[in-house]
């Protein structure tokens, strides 16, 4: 079992605009940004993506794919099971007596989990991914940007002009002439009295209430806006990198020249949030040296074919440690 | 109080005054009740391992986790009586002791903020997988969260420490991209590691200036001498491990 340690460089450009929020202000949602001082002393508020969301995203795709290659049928698994593979589990038990062999079993038999971490009896086991944020390309962020993004033109722009606005509108589908003729004889009635009194100015703005209709709106990142982060991996083991490759690989939507498309946010269903990445992977030499390699960067064709056999071949093995886990 | 240092030291064979400086890039989820060098330094002595020697060693879990032998000088505090559970923190049964590594320097957080970590449960995937009739998100171990983990925020964080730069600096740059908690999720990120030799004597690693001026730059146990804050605290790496537990002064803040 060899162990590397290394690291993938992301870089990656908005197609669409990215909404990554959190809290409200009046109606519209705010971006989530990070509080920086910046080198002049100044404080500045830069949007971001967690790294804990794109690390959600890489598990999930890592267990989805795994559980693809296994067959899994739905229905076979029980809510801690499923709690332990997609969010990590949880601290079930106590004492300090740690089952270390079930470790080592997961680490060997499933190795996308060992690969991202999680809780389970009464032990924690260390992720060996290290997900950074995604920041954006900035004036804010210029003293920590990676050395091929120092002279990238957006270097020269505020964070505030990559900062956007969008907006959404529901209908109050009730009120429009497709869906009123769903609607029960009372019902029906009742629109027409409303769509009545609107026109004449008489609504009852109170009762008005129960229409669904609303607008809402929404801050964004702006397309083209250039994000640069990294993934890395410490002493992972073969199987464990070609899970990291494998989550890659799922979680792209698609491909785009040499890289991958993918999608970070929210509201990635209905159009927002998706980005043209590129991965650069690289293995740890010495010290803080990286030297290039292709090892963990997923391909167009798919995780390397030593990894689906593992997974196949030992398939009641891994759900059965799986199991015995969460027990 | 006696502000002469009670304190002996065993210094590393060829090693020297250092400073050691970490340039940020991430705020740090840290509640910034003193990051000690030694126990980052010890972080990494212990991924630099062999695999075979790191399974051997008891996990940190344990009730008396190892000492990992560390590139840096010790100091030497001699407690009068050291029963029970201190006794095993003692040299002999007479002197506590600990790495010659400070606290971060000074007060370097330009500002203290937070950030939410959100855990989503995966009913959508349990609705495919599970076969049960409901999931309880309110409570439980189960439960949906967004927890707050304070931060702070520097460019540069320094400490002062005694022994081989040489090595701490391979250490450091070899396995320690980043600090605090909340590492594997993009915080206290590490862009670079300097250390560099500094003049001046081991003594300068744990207090800062002399006489009646002295105050200790990281936790000494209380029999030190020194002035400082008073409280129960961890003096050696593992910090986090309530083994390492005695009564102890600390910087002021």
């Amino acid at each position: 079992m060899t162990r590397q340690s290394g690291k993938v460089d992301i870089r990656a450009v908005a197609l669409e605009p990215i909404t990554h929020n959190a809290g409200t202000s009046g109606n519209t949602q705010l971006l989530r940004v990070q509080e920086i001082v910046t080198g002049d002393g100044k404080l500045a508020r830069v949007p971001f993506i967690s790294g804990n969301s794109v690390k959600h995203r890489l598990r999930a795709a890592a267990v989805r794919y795994a559980l693809d290659v296994l067959e899994v049928p739905d229905g076979s698994l029980s809510k801690a099971e499923v709690d332990l593979i997609f969010s990590g589990g949880h601290l079930s038990k106590g004492g300090s007596a740690v089952d270390l062999q079930t470790a080592r079993r997961l680490e060997e038999l499933f190795p996308a989990l060992s690969l991202c971490g999680y809780s389970a009896g009464n032990c924690m086991t260390e992720s060996k991914i290290r997900v950074s944020h995604l920041h954006v390309v900035c004036e804010e962020n210029a003293w920590r940007l990676p050395d091929d993004l120092r002279k990238h033109p957006a270097v020269k722009l505020r964070a505030g002009a990559l900062r956007g606005e969008e907006f959404g509108t529901r209908r109050d589908a009730a009120l429009s002439g497709d869906s009123v003729r769903l609607l029960t004889a009372g019902e029906q009635e009742k629109v027409v009295v409303k769509k009545t009194k609107k026109l004449k100015g008489e609504g009852d703005e109170k009762k008005d209430r129960d229409s669904l209709q609303m607008i809402y709106d929404f801050q964004v990142i702006r397309p083209g806006a250039t994000f640069f982060g990294s993934v890395v991996y410490e002493d992972a083991t073969e199987m464990e990198r070609a899970a990291l490759a494998s989550a890659f690989h799922r979680a792209s939507t698609g491909s785009r020249g040499d890289g991958l498309t993918m999608s970070v946010g929210g509201k990635s269903s209905v159009g927002f949030g998706s980005i043209a990445v590129e991965l650069r992977g690289s293995v740890r030499a010495s010290a803080a040296q990286y030297e290039p390699s292709t090892g963990v960067v997923a391909h167009a064709d798919g995780p390397n074919r030593e990894y689906v056999e593992h997974l196949r071949s030992r398939r009641d093995d891994i759900l059965a440690t799986i199991r015995e886990a969460v027990r | 109080m006696d502000a002469t240092p009670r304190i002996h030291f065993a210094e590393l064979r060829g090693g020297a005054l250092m400073r050691v400086t970490a340039v940020m890039g991430e705020p740090v989820a840290y509640l910034g009740d003193l990051m000690h060098v030694d126990g980052i330094v010890a972080a990494a002595a212990y991924r630099d391992l062999p695999e075979r020697t790191r399974r051997r060693v008891p996990p940190l879990s344990c009730e008396w986790p190892v000492d990992l032998r560390i590139p840096l000088s010790r100091w030497f505090v001699s407690v009068s009586e050291a029963r029970g559970r201190l006794s095993k923190m003692t040299r002999d049964g007479h002197a506590l002791w600990g790495w010659c590594g400070s606290a971060e320097i000074g007060d370097p957080w330009l500002r203290r903020g937070k950030i939410e970590i959100r855990k989503r449960p995966p009913v959508e995937e349990m609705r495919r997988y599970a076969q049960d009739a409901t999931v309880q998100l309110g409570a439980g171990p189960l439960k949906a969260y967004d927890m707050a983990v304070p931060t702070v925020f520097a460019h540069r964080i320094s400490w002062m420490a005694h022994g081989d730069a040489g090595e701490v600096r391979r250490l450091l740059s070899r396995y320690i991209p980043a600090i605090g908690k909340k590492r594997n999720l993009g915080c206290g990120t590490v862009l670079e590691w300097v250390v560099e030799e500094v003049p001046g004597s081991v003594m300068d690693s744990v207090v800062a200036g002399s006489g009646a001026r002295a105050l200790p730059i990281r936790r000494l146990p209380a029999e030190c001498g020194l002035r400082g804050a008073r409280r129960r605290g961890s003096i050696r790496a593992p910090y986090h491990h309530a083994s390492r537990d005695c009564d102890c002064v600390e910087p002021q803040c």
